[in-house]
Order: C-alpha cells, then sequence, then structure tokens
C-alpha cells in the first residue's frame, strides 16, 4: 500500500507516541497508587489530570515559562487531593462520592475559566511547550517522560523501603494496627492523597503542555478512568503499573496506526475493540483470573475506637 | 385518635386548602401573563459544542453577526449528550415562559435529526432550520429548512493546491469520524491532489501516496496530533484536517515538526479561516498552506434574516439548499500575508485554483464523494 512500519522514522514514531500516550496515564496511574495503597479510592483521577492539563497552560500563559506551568499544575493538583483526602479522610465521607465530585467540579471549573480567563469558547491560544530533547529511535523525549521512569524505582523504594512507605501499606491494609502503634492514620492518608493528586496533575500537564502547546476543553477524554484501569491491572505495584500503563499507550498508539500503516490494516475491523481491551482486562484481572488484590481497607473511612 | 390529633389534621387541611386553593385561583384568575419572547431565535449547537472551530462556532457568528446588523436577539443551549436534544428543541417550540414563540429555532449538526423531527411534527407552524443534513422529507416535514454543502469541492481545491506544493508526492489526511460527511472531504482532497500531481496515484479502486486516518472523536487533539506525526513520520508532507477540535492536533504536529525532517511540513485547516492557527508560539509565519472554507455562517446569517426580519420568504420556508463553490458557500483562504516569502501562493497558482473552481462550477469536473477504500 503506502508506507511501511520498516522505516526507521515510522518505528521511532512507534515508540514515540507510546510514550507519549503512556506517560500521563502511569503518572496519574502510580499516584493513584499512593493513594490507593493508603486506603482510599480516587476516582477523581480523571478530574485531577484535567486540572493540572489546564492550570499548566495558566502557569505557562502567564508566566512564559512552562516550568512555572508545570509547578502551578502541581499545585492545583495537590489542592484538589487535599479537597478529596480532608472529605473521604477527615470527614469519613463516601471516597466514590467524592470523587465523582472532583470530576465534575474539575470539568465545570476548568471549561468556565478558559472562557474566563481568555474570553474564547473551548480552547486556549498555544503556549510555550517544555523542552524537549531527541534522540535516536526514541524521538523527541521531554522531561516528565523522564520523570515517568524515573518514578518506577522511586515509587518502589518509597513504598516497600522507608518507613513512610510502611505506613502507608499498613494504612491501607490494617488500620487500627497502625494507630496502635501511634501513628496518625488519617495525617498517612492524607499525604498519599495529596501525591496521587500532584501525579495525576502532572499527567495531565503532560498533554498540554508536554506533547501538545494548549489546552482544549475535556481534552483528557477518559484517560483517568484507563490510568484506574491500569492501576487495577498492574495489581496497585509500581512495576505493575508501570507495565500496564505502557501497555495500554502501546494499545492507543497501535489504534491510531491501523489506517496507515499496511503491516497492521489486517486489524481494521477490530479499532473498537482495541480501545475496549483496557477496561475488559480490568475485569479478567478482578472478576475471573483473581490475581490482582486490592488493599484489605481500601474505601473504608478509619475510625478511632472510643475509650468505654 | 387524641382529641389534639384531630384538631391539628382539621387545621392543616384548612391551611392546606386555603393556601391551595388562593393558589389555584391565582393562577387561574389573577396571574399575570407571560412576558412577550424577547428573543427571535433560538439556537440548540452540536455535541461538540462551542469553541469547535467549526459549524457551532460559526452558527454562534451567524447569530452575533444579525443582532449587530438587525438587533435579531437569540438565546442558545449547548447539549452535553445525545438524550438532551429532544427536550431543548420542545422547550423552545413551546416558547416556555413567553407568550409568543421563537422566529426560528436552529439546530447544528446532524446529530439531531430524531429530535428535531419530532418536534418539528408536533409544531408544524414553528421554522426550524438544521446545517448538513440531506436526507428531510421536505414535504413531510415543510417546516424545516435544511443547509447542506458540496464540501467535496472545497477539499478538491485545497487538494489541488497540495498537490502543486508537495515535494514529498505524498499528501495525509486526519478526518474526525468515519463516516459519510467526511468521506466527502477525503474524497475530494485526494482526488483534488491527483488532479494536479498524478504522482499521488488515486483512483477509484486503490491509492499509493495517500495517507489517511480518523481520529473517531471531535475534542481529542491528543490522538489527532499523533495521528498527523505519524503522517509526517511516513512521508507525507501535507495534512489536510477535518476533525472539528481534534484538527488542532494536526495543526500543533506541523509546528512541531517543521526542522526536524528533511523537508518542510504543512497543515490544511477547515472550515474557518484557519491559517492563523498554524502560527508558532512567538513566530510571524504560519505552517499552514491554506483552509478549506465552508460558510456556515454566511447561509445561517441569510436564513435568520429571511425568518426573523424579512419574515416573507420568496419560496416555501422547508427546503433543502446546496451550497457551493458557485453561490460561494464554499471556498479555500488565500493569505499570502501569513506565508513565508518563498512559500506565498504566485499568482500562477492562484490562477490555477481559480481556473479549476471555474471549472467545476461549470461541471466539467465530476468530483467523487466517496472512494471504496475509504
Amino acid at each position: 500500500m503506502q508506507s511501511s512500519f520498516l522505516n526507521p522514522l515510522v518505528i521511532t514514531w512507534f515508540i514515540n507516541s507510546t510514550l507519549h500516550f503512556s506517560t500521563p496515564l502511569v503518572l496519574a496511574a502510580l499516584g493513584g497508587m499512593f493513594s490507593e495503597r493508603s486506603g482510599v479510592v480516587n476516582i477523581g483521577l480523571e478530574g485531577m489530570m484535567l486540572m493540572g492539563a489546564f492550570m499548566a497552560v495558566v502557569g505557562t500563559f502567564f508566566s512564559g515559562n512552562p516550568w512555572i506551568g508545570l509547578l502551578a499544575a502541581s499545585i492545583s493538583g495537590g489542592i484538589l487531593g487535599l479537597i478529596h483526602g480532608l472529605i473521604s479522610v477527615q470527614m469519613k465521607g463516601n471516597q466514590i462520592v467524592s470523587g465523582a465530585g472532583i470530576i465534575l467540579f474539575a470539568t465545570g471549573f476548568t471549561s468556565f475559566m478558559v472562557f474566563g480567563i481568555w474570553g474564547i469558547r473551548g480552547i486556549t491560544p498555544s503556549v510555550r511547550q517544555l523542552p524537549t530533547v531527541t534522540f535516536p529511535w526514541l524521538g523527541a523525549i521531554s522531561p516528565l517522560m523522564v520523570l515517568m521512569f524515573l518514578m518506577l524505582p522511586i515509587s518502589w523504594y518509597t513504598l516497600y523501603r522507608t518507613p513512610f512507605g510502611m505506613r502507608l501499606r499498613a494504612a491501607g491494609e490494617d488500620p487500627s494496627t497502625l494507630d496502635t502503634a501511634g501513628v496518625n492514620v488519617q495525617t498517612t492518608r492524607l499525604i498519599g492523597v495529596i501525591l496521587s493528586g500532584i501525579f495525576a496533575a502532572l499527567g495531565g500537564a503532560h498533554l498540554s503542555i508536554g506533547f501538545g502547546s494548549r489546552f482544549v476543553e475535556l481534552m483528557t477524554g477518559g484517560r483517568g478512568f484507563i490510568a484506574l484501569a491500569a492501576l487495577i491491572f498492574g495489581n496497585w505495584n509500581p512495576l505493575g503499573v508501570v507495565l500496564s500503563g505502557l501497555f495500554f499507550g502501546f494499545l492507543s498508539t497501535l489504534q491510531g496506526s491501523i489506517d496507515v500503516l499496511p503491516e497492521f490494516s489486517f486489524l481494521a475491523p477490530y479499532v473498537q475493540f482495541i480501545a475496549m481491551i483496557p477496561y475488559v482486562s480490568v475485569i479478567i484481572a478482578l472478576g475471573i483470573i483473581r490475581r490482582s488484590i486490592p488493599p484489605k481497607a481500601i474505601g473504608v473511612p478509619y475510625i478511632k475506637e472510643r475509650e468505654g | 385518635m387524641k382529641r389534639n390529633t384531630l384538631y391539628a389534621i382539621i387545621a392543616l387541611v384548612i391551611i392546606i386548602g386555603g393556601v391551595g386553593g388562593g393558589a389555584a385561583y391565582w393562577w387561574f384568575f389573577l396571574r399575570p401573563p407571560p412576558p412577550e419572547n424577547p428573543f427571535e431565535v433560538a439556537i440548540v449547537f452540536g455535541l461538540g459544542g462551542l469553541g469547535d472551530l467549526g459549524f457551532n462556532d460559526l452558527t454562534k457568528d451567524a447569530a452575533d453577526q444579525a443582532k449587530l446588523t438587525h438587533n435579531v436577539n437569540f438565546t442558545y443551549s449547548e447539549p452535553q449528550a445525545l438524550s438532551e436534544f429532544e427536550p431543548l428543541f420542545r422547550q423552545y417550540a413551546a416558547h416556555v415562559g413567553f407568550s409568543t414563540p421563537y422566529d426560528l429555532i436552529i439546530g447544528v449538526g446532524y446529530e439531531v435529526f430524531d429530535s428535531i423531527i419530532a418536534v418539528a411534527a408536533e409544531y408544524p407552524t414553528q421554522k426550524f432550520l438544521v446545517i448538513d443534513i440531506n436526507w428531510i422529507n421536505h414535504t413531510q416535514f415543510p417546516n424545516i429548512r435544511a443547509e447542506t454543502f458540496n464540501e467535496e469541492q472545497g477539499a478538491f481545491l485545497v487538494g489541488a493546491l497540495a498537490g502543486l506544493r508537495t515535494t514529498q508526492d505524498k499528501i495525509a489526511f486526519v478526518g474526525g469520524k468515519d463516516e459519510p460527511l467526511i468521506h466527502k472531504f477525503a474524497a475530494g482532497y485526494a482526488f483534488g491532489a491527483n488532479y494536479t500531481n498524478p504522482n499521488i496515484g488515486v483512483n477509484a479502486t486503490h491509492h499509493t501516496n495517500y495517507l489517511f486516518s480518523y481520529v473517531g472523536a471531535w475534542d481529542n487533539p491528543t490522538t489527532g496530533q499523533s495521528q498527523a506525526e505519524l503522517h509526517y513520520d511516513a512521508g507525507a508532507d501535507i495534512c489536510f484536517a477535518a476533525a472539528g477540535g481534534s484538527s488542532i492536533g494536526v495543526f500543533d504536529a506541523a509546528i512541531a515538526k517543521n526542522g526536524t525532517l528533511a523537508y518542510d511540513v504543512w497543515s490544511i485547516g477547515v472550515d474557518k479561516p484557519q491559517m492563523y492557527l498554524g502560527v508558532p508560539t512567538g513566530g510571524t509565519y504560519t505552517t499552514m498552506l491554506t483552509s478549506m472554507l465552508k460558510k456556515v455562517d454566511t447561509v445561517v446569517y441569510r436564513s435568520i434574516l429571511e425568518a426573523a426580519v424579512w419574515k416573507n420568504t420568496t419560496g416555501p420556508w422547508g427546503t433543502m439548499k446546496v451550497y457551493e463553490l458557485a453561490d460561494g458557500g464554499i471556498g479555500w483562504e488565500l493569505n499570502n500575508d501569513l506565508l513565508a516569502p518563498p512559500y506565498k501562493i504566485t499568482a500562477g497558482e492562484e490562477f490555477l485554483i481559480n481556473d479549476l473552481a471555474a471549472a467545476v462550477i461549470n461541471g466539467s469536473i465530476v468530483i467523487p464523494t466517496d472512494f471504496t477504500w475509504l
């Protein structure tokens, strides 16, 4: 037909695009891991990503410096995480409802503020992107893609080799034991949720100033939910999460190249099916294989026993 | 039952009955009539919403223009889901809260079809206007006017320009969704490029140097950008985007890829004059060669005036109007101010494109609206 996969430029595109699509998924999923390992369900990842994508553009637009945009994104994500934490940990509210509220709030806020700040609907002017370095075979690599890979050892070490990680996992598995040991369960959980907000927002920022150069209304397009799927499919541990994030990113790339590359044209009738795989894989992992085991105390607010 | 309880119930019945009776009396006899309708036009936008850089924005432009020139007041809604269309149309058709009806109700995009015919059947005197629907039975629905476009003609012209300008003899297309309306763009574009540059190698059964893909959504610029980057890396140097809000990703891809490949890459915009969107941040010159224009704003403006200002239509209201090159409803963007000096559209190129346009108008060039392989 026209262009072959066996063209160095196309292979480079394939690898680069896989990394681009995986970065937001992996960052958000690793963030979600910190929250869920501490026992707080965070379905608000989608909203936190959207807010991060938007605030990254706002910060960059007003300062002219994409690094400031990244800072603004992580702060906004942290604040949303704090709100989710205050509602679901401090006030012991329903974690699903609070997460859904975060999504609705972020959706409305970003759409409204695009008009509020720039006076145009739906789409912002383009801003400066994060600087990239081009490597052979990998294409243009942006700092957040590097962060994605650095996060694998960092989060593994934090989770399994530091006192903080130990407490985080204990808060998710058996909070009363942690409490008996004299550690404040609520503070531990709050930190976990705030971390998840920060990383989800960085993932969103990758969409707006890492890959593209502007914010478009609802630009995350459900990637927060795919990140949740990656988190569950990755069995709540860092290596699994990174691998499943990369796999789902690979699927997105494959989907985009089916029409163009003759090697993949035999997949053309299955485009929608490929888009479905992330969600189906979660059901299989959770329900059928039962290899995916959530933290024991996930979703349950911790209520301290009172004397008497 | 205790006596006090009985008294309480009696008191309650008297109070509720009195208040309810009073309210009913007010409702039936004293209620002021609803105010006159301050709006002449109501618009229900398509699912892409405002900011799609396409027909929603253009319809809003038309209404803004009518407000400016003839003080036509309008109100609008932006539904988020297919299920919201019918209640909105019914609410406007029944002019809820106002004593007088709207002069015109506009539904944007083919997604409104089912709901607008349902409501139009219930309110036969209410005028409706739809865009991009060419399969309405206008004898059955004489109150719906449809405005459609021969998009393939404009796509043919920008394709012809792409055929002249491509240095790699390979061009690309990114569509919003894999469906007949978008095929008109894709087919016209490929046919046009092949017309001026046979190396593109497109005919009814096959395509050699023509890459195309569909984003699958109107609001996913990230995927649009990724697909356009693939086309550029795979050797195409001009990419035409007909993908609503996802198009912006294609324009960004052209900006990002310029200078990283051995050849210059270009994008082509759609619907509105979009060449300004191809200017990199802080740059002067655009990476967008041209845009295909679909002048929804002009034709909607004309219909708004007809329904809300002149109020005397020359023909019947419910017809399908097809706009094309001949009546100026379709065109191409020529903006040499934004193109860097070596890339300006020359007088010769402009002449050739206008010549092709004339040939399309007089019927000597017939453009396909679809290919089997699309």
